[in-house]
């Protein structure tokens, strides 16, 4: 018999993934704690249980997937060759938007609306987070005596990484994420790296696009 | 616990200071009230313009969330018949916004890129324009950066095609050097989507203004990847 807590976590995650659906299909304004009831057929005590309101249960779906999404970028500590890791981070970021669509368009499409502030400082964690991977290419660029790049290149290659996430779940083109995946790595291993170099070392690996 | 509406939305928006006053010409002036013997064909263009006037300020200060059809008109100073004879919905009134931003955008790229005599330094031109002309009034550079993301369906599509051609643009420089022919047709778009969300930081973070400040850095980035880091450094910062 399933515990208690296994029941809240599912009967939790089913509110979020209908809020997310409803903020798809008629924005987050359009998200009332009434529908969300209806449609997973509970009741509202059940719902105001586990959230103040419908934008609190929109908010909670948002923390908890850019929670998701980012934990392939985190796991790439650094400790590996930094161009492959980092080509295995973005691949894991991309196949985790793909595996969850819905609450990926919630937090990287939809989050402004729900809460201006929170998504901001939920995307410049996320920025961070990627730009400390990808700042990783500085040594990797001294090591190899290349010029290094502007100060700009990791935001710039992050908010790319997002950017891209972003255009594919609003046109609805997730089966193109995979390859543009390798391309972004592609970009990012050539800003420090140089083509030739970038190209010879995904390539020795099949992650060159 | 008591229900709260979905719309009572927690997040509230960052306090932007007024835009300057500026004196209109007649044509984006209010008409004076009663008969006035002007070609219809005059105040119809006139009503327009002046709504789109206001929808650039009610749009860029507010953002398209926040921003109603009453607070459209008020800013206009037109009637709500005015407003449905021109747009169906808050969303057509945005879009003829955004339409006409990216007209002066491209206008303003294109201006840049007729002075410059290869593509490298035509990339530099049209990245200091547009950063320029965006840093020059921050709500062109809400709505056309922030804003844009936030409307509906046909605003995204109209946007995917300003990115395309921007896109196009930087293709151009394939010719630069022979194996860029090999790169993924995503390539340029990406670059364009890493472009984009910079700048959207930017205004985000209220620094619009200062946006002219990225041209040198982010011309670099556009270039290195055709024609190496050496000389994308050289032709971002000749004359800087």
């Amino acid at each position: 018999m399933p515990s208690s807590g296994w029941i809240e976590a599912e009967r939790r995650a089913s509110f979020i993934r209908t809020a997310a659906a409803l903020a798809r299909d008629l924005g987050p304004g359009g998200v009332e704690a009434s529908e969300i009831c209806r449609l997973t057929g509970s009741e509202e005590p059940d719902f105001y249980e586990l959230f103040d309101s419908a934008p609190d249960c929109l908010r909670q779906g948002i923390d908890d997937a850019h929670d998701r999404l980012l934990a392939p970028i985190r796991a790439a500590d650094g400790r590996g060759e930094w161009l492959p890791e980092t080509a295995w981070a973005l691949a894991g970021f991309y196949a985790a938007i793909v595996a969850d669509p819905l609450s990926a368009e919630l937090a990287l499409v939809h989050s402004y609306g729900v809460d201006r502030r929170r998504a901001v400082r939920a995307i410049d964690a996320d920025v961070a987070e990627l730009s400390r991977l990808i700042g990783h290419g500085r040594s990797a660029a001294a090591h190899l005596g290349s010029v290094l790049p502007p100060p700009i290149t990791e935001q710039f290659y992050s908010h790319m990484v997002l950017g891209t996430a972003g255009e594919n779940l609003r046109r609805g083109t997730l089966d193109r994420l995979a390859e543009e995946a390798a391309t972004v790595a592609f970009l990012v291993g050539a800003a420090y790296l140089g083509t030739k170099e970038t190209a010879r070392i995904l390539g020795e690996r099949g992650q060159r696009p | 616990v008591t229900p709260r509406r979905a719309s009572e939305r927690g997040g509230e928006e960052e306090p932007s200071p007024p835009p300057p006053k500026v004196e209109l010409p007649l044509a984006l002036s209010k008409l004076p009230p009663g008969r006035h013997r002007l070609p219809r064909e005059f105040i119809l263009a006139n009503q327009r313009t002046r709504l789109l006037t206001a929808a650039l300020g009610v749009f860029g200060e507010r953002g398209f969330a926040k921003a109603s059809v009453t607070s459209l008109i008020k800013e206009a100073g037109t009637s709500r018949t005015t407003f449905y004879t021109f747009f169906p919905d808050k969303e057509a009134c945005f879009l003829a916004t955004y339409e006409l931003a990216l007209e002066w955008l491209e206008a303003s790229a294109r201006t840049g890129i007729a002075e410059a005599d290869t593509w490298p330094l035509q990339v530099r031109a049209a990245t200091e324009q547009v950063l320029g002309l965006l840093a020059g009034d921050p709500r062109l550079a809400r709505l056309c950066a922030v804003e844009v993301l936030l409307a509906g369906p046909l605003v995204h599509q109209r946007h995917d095609e300003s990115v395309e051609l921007a896109a196009g643009a930087l293709r151009l420089g394939r010719a630069e050097r022979p194996e860029a022919e090999k790169l993924a047709e995503f390539f340029e778009r990406a670059l364009v989507d890493g472009a984009g969300g910079l700048v959207a930081n930017a205004v985000i973070a209220g620094q619009a203004s200062s946006l002219s400040d990225l041209a040198p850095d982010l011309t670099e980035l556009l270039l290195t990847i055709y024609i190496g880091p050496e000389e994308a450094r050289r032709v971002a910062r000749a004359g800087a």
